[in-house]
């Protein structure tokens, strides 16, 4: 590469650093095979040939370390020795780690990380394998004058018995060209055209790797064209073609053999130009298959996700105008409810509904990428992590092919990593405690992911212990993060939500759940952001399933809007499990919290707006709005339902909202921005206060005070 | 080092065809990118010896760079089946030295020439003129990096 060329090099590099990671990940995805099983060739082959394009692909970017150390793990892994070495497999894992620093290194512009470990290791293993064979050991440069034997010499005499020429022909391999051998052979392919190849030095036994090599050839030919045929650029740097007078340098012993080497030039086909090309009847075999592999491989691009997220962002402005024009289309209608136009408008704007729908569709689709991008990643670490805990647990990766944004696989790495990480260090027992309770002593842990409704279901799942929710209960008594008397009252799923809390049970005394807390809070509250939930499913001794759910993604929600207080909200459909009248008589007063009574199940209700028993409007109807939590059910009063829409969300900077009751605001098709609620946090907040505080947010508060103000009094700020 | 005189076919002129075979994206690209230097274009891109074969068929190319070491086929057993179905194929191996072997059973089986990785632009373009024989013309002769 030319390295004036900053920018494609730039370009290039870039490409280098995501394709990296691919062989990188595959380095230890046939670490583990190699692993599993020892002395697997397959495996040992991927593993080469892997590193074997990393060295090719760092060095043509100009990482030459990295080029370099690669090209000495290829060297040892060549050793015949290498397929059956035990250490192989943990050699690869430090490769990919080592590459992998060296790689980051690299990307940020620091210092290149110690590579010691991984050299000591190759060295090792070449050592161990030395009694085999060693590539680049010449056996010294030959500067004698070529001996031909008196075979070779047989076959000149044959050759002048014929009537031919034979010359005898020096070359010098080109120093560029590395493969001395494969330049031998590319020469005697050359001269196969023009003559017949007597003998060759070196010879094709030999393993040397000479810089010379000495021919001779039996031809009809001019010296000139034999000349011209022994050029070959980038081979071949020097040539001398001295004709052999009639037996004066190879000795002379008459003698008139049929030649037998005449048969084997046959196969060594040089095609000449303007060569009939065979009609490609036969062997079509295979190429079928391989067709759709075709299709796969050749049509993928790679594309800045910056790009795909202005696209996305054009189509939510679309989106808007979409609504723009359907509300200005009914203003239209209710002014000239005659007009036959209107028809043609609904039609049109129908049909355009239907094209920005697919073009929505179609975007975020650019946007999804398979769950098994992340997934891959945890073989390795489980293994990892498995090891420092002495345990053996057994990773189970199914539902790999869902799709999720890529924003939202980005976001939920870290959760997940938490996740698997805890589960194998704390869910999974050690060997001896799962004999004892008449378990497999291999532990197993399961990453699955699929579609459910508009979510995403991403799931870990371990077959350990379990999580004890009375032990929970009373180390959250213990914090004082909870009366005794509300520990009875808890159920055992709102017992469990304490793992999240940051800092909870980081304490070791309840060696059950100890470090479940760690990262818990993070799980929690990347969650949180994304608008997903995690849920817990535990069984004493059966194990623990942590349900990670997730929007299909961030940018666009179906929401369903609605007023309190005349100010207008909205929030994802998603959450809604059922919408119910009620009338205010309808409601109960239940330790302070207002209850509402649905098909035999009390749903604890929590107004936007007025408090409680505040001169509300006896007889009015009200709406209630069903949300559903995983376990937990809250009812949301609302005053008004105004619809249902699509919203385009856009993030709201913490200076402008001081609460995290609210998670974004939208723009409608009038203009007017509406503010969407964060479910999850309201349920926090006043769904499980202490009853004194329950159920009074005023509607007002919400876009100018914050939190601060839950008194009741605030709801009469709201402009009627 | 930059541009290259280009090289065209020399029967109408037009820009030589190429067929880049190797499972690295990244060695693709990076080939792709000296092929436009010396004014070629791409005809196809394969990253496995089976899609060579079919994209062979398919574009009927004027080269063939050819990387040895590739899953589901390897390199030399593509460029094999390719030269038996089509004798005037012009095949160049592209790899680097471990695989010195490869190149030399490739060569034996109909490949044209080789380039070890990492392929220098003005080493490629040599062997491109060379591979091409009188098919290529080069553009000016003045420019030619010979």
């Amino acid at each position: 590469m030319s390295p004036s060329s900053d920018e494609r090099g730039a370009e290039l590099r870039q490409i280098f650093f995501e394709s990296a990671q691919e062989l990188l990940q595959s380095l230890n995805e046939e670490a583990l095979k190699l692993e599993k099983h020892p002395g697997d060739g397959e495996a040992v082959r991927n593993i080469r040939r892997v590193v074997h394009t990393l060295k090719g692909d760092a060095a043509a970017c100009g990482f030459r370390e990295l080029s370099e150390l690669a090209h000495e793990l290829e060297d040892a892994l060549a050793l015949e020795a290498a397929s059956s070495h035990s250490a192989l497999a943990e050699m690869a894992f430090v490769a990919a780690d080592t590459f992998g620093n060296m790689l980051s290194a690299y990307r940020n512009k620091k210092s290149l990380p110690p590579t010691e470990s991984l050299r000591r290791m190759v060295k090792e293993l070449a050592g161990s394998a030395g009694s085999g064979k060693r590539r680049r050991k010449a056996s010294g440069e030959a500067t004698a004058a070529v001996v031909w034997t008196e075979y070779e010499q047989l076959a000149v005499q044959n050759a002048f018995s014929q009537g031919k020429q034979v010359y005898q022909i020096g070359a010098r391999i080109d120093p560029q060209c590395l493969m001395p051998i494969a330049a031998r052979q590319l020469l005697l392919n050359a001269l196969s055209g023009v003559g017949e190849v007597l003998g060759v030095r070196p010879d094709a036994a030999s393993r040397a790797e000479r810089k010379r090599l000495d021919l001779l050839l039996a031809s009809d030919a001019p010296v000139e064209q034999v000349t011209a045929r022994c050029r070959i650029p980038t081979v071949i740097s020097q040539v001398k073609v001295a004709p052999v007078k009639g037996g004066a340098k190879p000795a002379k012993k008459a003698a008139s053999r049929p030649e037998p080497r005449k048969e084997i030039e046959a196969p060594v086909r040089l095609a000449e130009k303007g060569a009939v090309p065979t009609p490609s009847t036969a062997e079509n075999d295979g190429s079928e298959t391989a067709q759709a592999s075709a299709a796969v491989a050749d049509n993928i691009l790679r594309v800045d996700a910056e790009r795909i997220d202005n696209v996305l962002n054009l189509v939510g402005e679309l989106i808007i105008g979409k609504s723009m024009l359907q509300q200005a289309l009914n203003e239209f209608a209710r002014r000239h409810p005659k007009e036959a136009l209107r028809g043609r408008f609904t039609d049109a704007m129908a049909f355009q509904a239907r094209v920005l729908n697919d073009l929505q569709r179609s975007v975020m689709k650019i946007r999804m990428v398979p769950v098994e991008q992340l997934f891959r990643r945890f073989p390795r670490m489980v293994r990892d992590v498995a090891r420092q805990c002495g345990k053996e647990v057994e990773l189970v990766i199914s539902g790999q092919d869902t799709d999720l944004d890529k924003s939202i696989l980005d976001a939920i790495a870290e959760p997940l990593t938490h996740l698997v990480r805890n589960a194998v260090s704390h869910g999974i027992e050690d060997a001896y405690e799962r004999k004892r309770q008449g378990k497999a002593a291999r532990g197993s842990l399961h990453l699955n992911a699929y579609h459910q409704g508009n979510q995403v279901i991403v799931e870990v799942s371990d077959d350990g212990r379990g999580i004890d929710a009375q032990k929970v209960k009373a180390k959250a008594i213990e914090q004082g993060l909870l009366t005794r008397e509300e520990a009875v009252r808890m159920s055992e799923t709102e017992a469990l939500e304490f793992i999240f809390r940051p800092g909870f049970s980081t304490a070791d005394e309840i060696t059950e759940i100890s470090g479940r807390g760690v990262g818990m809070d993070i799980v929690q509250s990347v969650l949180q952001r994304l608008k997903g939930r995690v849920e817990i499913d535990t069984h004493s001794g059966r194990g623990t399933t942590f349900r990670l759910k997730l929007p299909l993604t961030l940018a666009i929600i179906k929401a369903l809007l609605f007023r309190v207080e005349h100010r207008l909200y909205a929030i994802s459909l998603n959450t809604v499990a059922e919408i119910a009248r009620a009338k205010e008589s309808d409601l109960h007063q239940v330790d302070n919290y207002e209850v509402l009574q649905i098909r035999n199940q009390v749903l604890p209700l929590v107004r936007l707006g007025r408090a409680p028993g505040a001169e509300a409007p006896a007889a009015g109807k009200i709406f209630v709005l069903v949300m559903a939590m995983g376990e937990r059910r809250l009812g949301l009063i609302v005053d008004a339902l105004v619809g249902e829409e699509e919203l385009v969300i856009k993030a709201l900077d913490d200076q402008s909202v001081a609460t995290d009751l609210v998670s974004g605001a939208s723009i409608l098709g009038d203009g007017r921005v509406v503010l969407i609620l964060n479910i999850t946090a309201i349920n926090e907040r006043y769904g499980k206060s202490r009853p004194s505080e329950a159920g009074s947010v005023a509607s007002g508060l919400l876009l100018s005070q914050g939190e601060r103000t839950s008194m009741p009094q605030r709801s009469t700020e709201v402009p009627q | 080092m930059e541009q290259f005189a280009p090289v065209r076919r020399s029967k109408d002129g037009q820009p030589v065809r190429y067929l880049v075979v190797d499972d690295s994206v990244f060695a693709r690209k990076n080939l792709a990118q000296m092929i436009e230097t010396f004014g070629g274009q791409l005809a196809g891109e394969a990253g496995d010896g089976m899609t060579a074969l079919t994209e062979y068929e398919r574009t009927n190319p004027d080269i063939v760079l050819m990387d040895i070491t590739m899953p589901q086929m390897e390199g030399i057993e593509a460029a094999e089946k390719i030269v038996r179905q089509h004798p005037e194929a012009r095949i160049v191996m592209v790899s680097s030295v471990g695989y010195q072997e490869n190149i030399v059973a490739a060569l034996q089986r109909g490949a044209r020439h080789f380039v070890q990785k990492p392929v220098k632009p003005e080493v490629l373009y040599e062997v491109i003129k060379y591979v091409l024989g009188e098919d290529g013309t080069v553009a000016q002769a003045a420019g030619a990096g010979a």
